[in-house]
């Protein structure tokens, strides 16, 4: 690269990088490589690994390459990032997991058409006979399924006539028209964490797919166990880590050829042992790692003050992203809250362990806890599981492999995040600012057993009997629920209403939304505007917003961009 | 012959008395409240025998189920009578089929059309949508919605088959419906119904009613908006309208018989009559 185009450079999501740009900045190691030739070979497969972790970026790239190179298979690519939109279906018909199917669907023939004209030799329809497919159709659909309009998306032809041999079917014969003996198709986003639901119905699909000659590959977070009774990772679909643990062998040249590939004149800027630094404390996540030096460079102050500031700005940006989840899943309230406690528990004992005569006597640092598994998780109604999945998901804990010390005594290792140890100055020996002090602390050997404790000295009574689900109560009786899957009140014999949370963020008002006071009042008094599903509803809410004096094409943009940039949040 | 009875193994007998005919309480009176209201009543009563998700075990979530799927069979039962009763095109595919003697020397005319559908079973999705045809005369593929709740309703009448039947146990036939390959396995089991799947049974039993009512209710007042049956002046067609209306809806709904009305107007009432209406 020879100029430093600072905006594309920094740019942390696969989803906005250009075609090209993918392909140069793509970091050529074993780790990154490996992921790729498993994208590209035969078998189903699941791409694992939390946010920013490069899936995107690998699954882009891969239908790329496909796309140029006759001797790879045929690859189609379909995000199902915008799955929330359905997810209002769920309370409002019987048939919302049938929609469901026949939505994913549509987006994966529609990716097929999207293919097509990308090699310049677009379709007007695929299938055979009566059961051809026209894209304006199946885009109908997909429209009528996202806007909640149940009715008509249940009486369209789609719905009725779509199914997956079809769509295997035409896959199949698109590769054999395009001279491939196979084809992949890859399925970004596929995580669905806020509608288990669907994720059953999903994974149903991604088996069907599966033939001789056509494998999927769906990029999910870590933590998901849970794909339904008729899936089976390992036989299913093999998993495939995308997050690399920052102790493996590659993990400073992969790191260090980001640096090269896509940062090269950053590198100027920050000091070399800050760069190593910061590559501990992205924890395996390069789009943390980007983040982490471009804030840096951004900052003003001498090094210290510049390394606290991006290391705190950092952790709070993770910790938000964590607790997000408590407005998008409110029946894990608790559980979320009481499983950041046991967070900041385990990296509270961590640091104290580094410091401790041990660490200095035996000169091995300490970075994994090993949880034993004690009576209390025993306990009906308690959610350890749930409450360690949260915070693997959210890139917070690291997972090991279990070990046994001994009959019945199994513990689940786990590292935390490096950033929160930082934090608790967990590496570095004394006062003061020493790079190197913690670079060497760090890069000591680790102690052979992990640091071993059970949830009850972890966490307090208190704490322990609140990792319970905090479930709406019965509307009509005020009955507390007995469990998440409960559709009836056991008291009344009402049947049970959820809230959708896509309705949820769409009845956010205007008050509460990221604009100037003076926004608000004004688009209150001239406008119809009210909530965020206003502003989608609306065919076009910028010149609604234009009504309001000194409010013109520029401000309405930013007003749209901050509405936008809410609904993002809420559901990413 | 006499019984040959030389060791008995089965422990001792004790003399019991039924008497059938005061158990049915004669003083009843057919409620004015719609078929799904019924239903939706009797399925309450039936979910507050669940007080505990962890205490609900032994045979109480089969007996549930049972209750469940006898619920949605009475309320086809309901509807279909009522349609026969008012509906002129219900009332004309049902005029040719017979009815057993008996029925009709000591039925009222009210509950005449209750013997019509005695010999008839609700326990498939097959069997349900032929009931549509023959005692509604609704006509055509049923609406993809339709078909899959009946289908997942089906899935359930197979469970009650074992309950009933089986004290529970899965049946090969049972076995063969649910799909062979996946239940290979649970031959001659018996089934293990907890708190949750039972919910999610007890919804699609719901959901089946719901959903067949919406059909039949909207099929039989499009068919009559074709029929030119409605003036579309709800002073004139109020009469007939309201009597369809009582029979169709959900009083926790919160549509009113002038909205539900006025949906039928804006799709019908503006169609020029059909030729069949001009001739009429």
């Amino acid at each position: 690269m020879t100029e430093f185009d600072e905006e594309k450079e920094y740019e942390g999501r696969a989803d906005d990088i250009e075609g090209e740009d993918l392909e140069k900045w793509t970091v050529e190691n074993n780790f990154f490589a490996g992921i790729q030739k498993k994208i590209l070979q035969r078998g189903a497969k699941l791409i694992v690994g939390p946010r920013g972790t490069g899936k995107t970026h690998q699954m882009r790239l891969a239908y790329r390459r496909c796309q140029r190179n006759k001797k790879y298979p045929l690859a189609i690519y379909v995000s199902f990032g915008k799955y929330y939109h359905l997810e209002p279906l769920l309370t409002k018909t019987s048939v919302a997991i049938q929609i469901f199917h026949t939505w994913v669907l549509c987006k994966v023939l529609l990716a097929c058409f999207q293919l097509c004209r990308e090699l310049e030799l677009p379709q007007e329809e695929m299938g055979n006979g009566g059961n051809a497919f026209r894209p304006d159709e199946l885009e109908q659909f997909v429209s009528l399924a996202e806007k909640g309009m149940t009715a008509e998306a249940a009486s369209s032809d789609i719905f009725s006539k779509l199914a997956f041999q079809y769509v295997i079917d035409i896959i199949e014969d698109l590769s054999a028209d395009l001279k491939r003996t196979r084809a992949i198709i890859l399925l970004d986003d596929a995580a669905l964490t806020l509608t288990p639901d669907y994720l059953v119905e999903f994974f149903d699909v991604f088996r069907s797919l599966k033939t001789r000659a056509i494998a999927p590959k769906a990029s999910v977070y870590p933590g998901t166990t849970e794909y339904g009774p008729r899936f089976h990772v390992g036989h299913d679909a093999e998993k495939v880590d995308a997050w690399p643990f920052f102790q493996a062998a590659d993990y400073g040249k992969f790191m260090g050829s980001l640096m090269e590939t896509r940062l090269a004149a950053a590198a100027e800027q920050v000091p070399n042992d800050i760069i190593q630094l910061f590559e501990y404390a992205a924890f395996g996540v390069p789009r943390a790692f980007i983040n982490l030096i471009r804030n840096f460079t951004r900052t003003g102050g001498n090094t210290q003050q510049r390394y606290n500031n991006v290391i705190n700005t950092q952790r709070q940006f993770i910790t938000d992203e964590y607790f997000s989840l408590q407005s998008k899943l409110p029946q894990f309230k608790d559980i979320i809250q009481v499983g950041y406690d046991l967070f900041r528990s385990i990296v509270g004992v961590i640091a104290k362990e580094n410091k401790g005569a041990k660490a200095v006597d035996t000169r091995l640092k300490q970075i994994e806890i090993g949880i034993q598994e004690d009576e209390d998780t025993q306990d009906e109604g308690i959610q350890f599981d749930r409450m360690i999945k949260f915070l693997i998901e959210a890139g917070l804990l690291y997972e090991l492999q279990p070990v046994h010390h001994g009959v019945g005594r199994k513990y689940n290792r786990y590292v935390p995040h490096l950033l929160f140890l930082f934090e608790k100055r967990a590496f570095s020996p004394g006062r003061g600012f020493d790079p190197q002090k913690i670079l060497k602390s760090l890069n000591r050997k680790s102690q052979r057993h992990p640091l071993r404790r059970t949830f009850s000295t972890l966490l307090t009574r208190e704490n322990r009997s609140r990792i319970r689900l905090n479930l709406p109560k019965c509307k009509k009786c005020g009955a507390d629920r007995l469990t998440e899957g409960q559709k009836f009140c056991h008291r009344c014999g009402n049947e049970l209403v959820d809230q959708s949370i896509f309705e949820k963020c769409m009845g956010m008002a205007i008050t509460e939304l990221p604009l100037t006071e003076w926004q608000k009042e004004s688009i209150d008094q001239y406008t119809s505007l009210r909530t965020v599903g206003d502003f989608i509803a609306l065919q076009s809410p910028a010149a609604e917003l234009q009504k309001v004096r000194m409010i013109g094409e520029k401000r309405s943009e930013s007003i749209m961009k901050a509405v936008g940039g809410v609904i993002e949040e809420f559901f990413s | 012959m006499s019984a040959r009875i030389i060791c008995q193994i089965s422990g001792g007998t004790r003399a019991a008395r039924l008497e059938t005919q005061i158990l049915f309480d004669v003083t009843h009176r057919e409620s004015t409240l719609s078929a799904i209201d019924i239903f939706l009543g009797k399925t309450k009563e039936i979910n507050q025998l669940m007080p505990d998700s962890r205490r609900l075990s032994g045979q109480m979530p089969n007996l549930i189920l049972l209750g469940y799927v006898s619920a949605v069979e009475s309320y086809f039962r309901d509807i279909l009578r009522r349609l026969i009763l008012m509906d002129n095109e219900a009332r004309a595919v049902c005029e040719k089929q017979a009815v057993s003697y008996g029925a009709a020397l000591h039925h009222d005319a009210e509950t005449l059309p209750e013997a019509l559908l005695e010999n008839w079973s609700f326990a498939s999705d097959r069997k349900i949508a032929e009931a549509f045809r023959n005692f509604s005369g609704i006509k055509g593929k049923l609406p993809r919605e339709v078909e899959l709740a009946l289908r997942q309703f089906s899935v359930v009448c197979q469970l009650r088959h074992c309950v009933v039947h089986r004290f529970g146990r899965l049946g090969s036939n049972n076995a063969i419906e649910l799909g062979l390959t996946a239940h290979k396995e649970c031959l001659d089991k018996p089934l293990n119904l907890t708190f949750g799947p039972l919910q999610e049974v007890l919804l699609i039993c719901t959901n089946v009613v719901r959903v067949s009512n919406d059909f039949l209710f909207n099929e039989v007042m499009i068919r009559a908006a074709e029929n030119g049956t409605w003036k579309w002046n709800l002073r004139i067609d109020k009469k007939l309208f309201s009597r369809y209306f009582a029979a169709f809806a959900a009083g926790d709904e919160r549509i009113s018989l002038k909205e539900a009305y006025e949906k039928f107007r804006a799709a019908y009432g503006n169609r020029k009559p059909s030729r069949k209406q001009r001739k009429g």
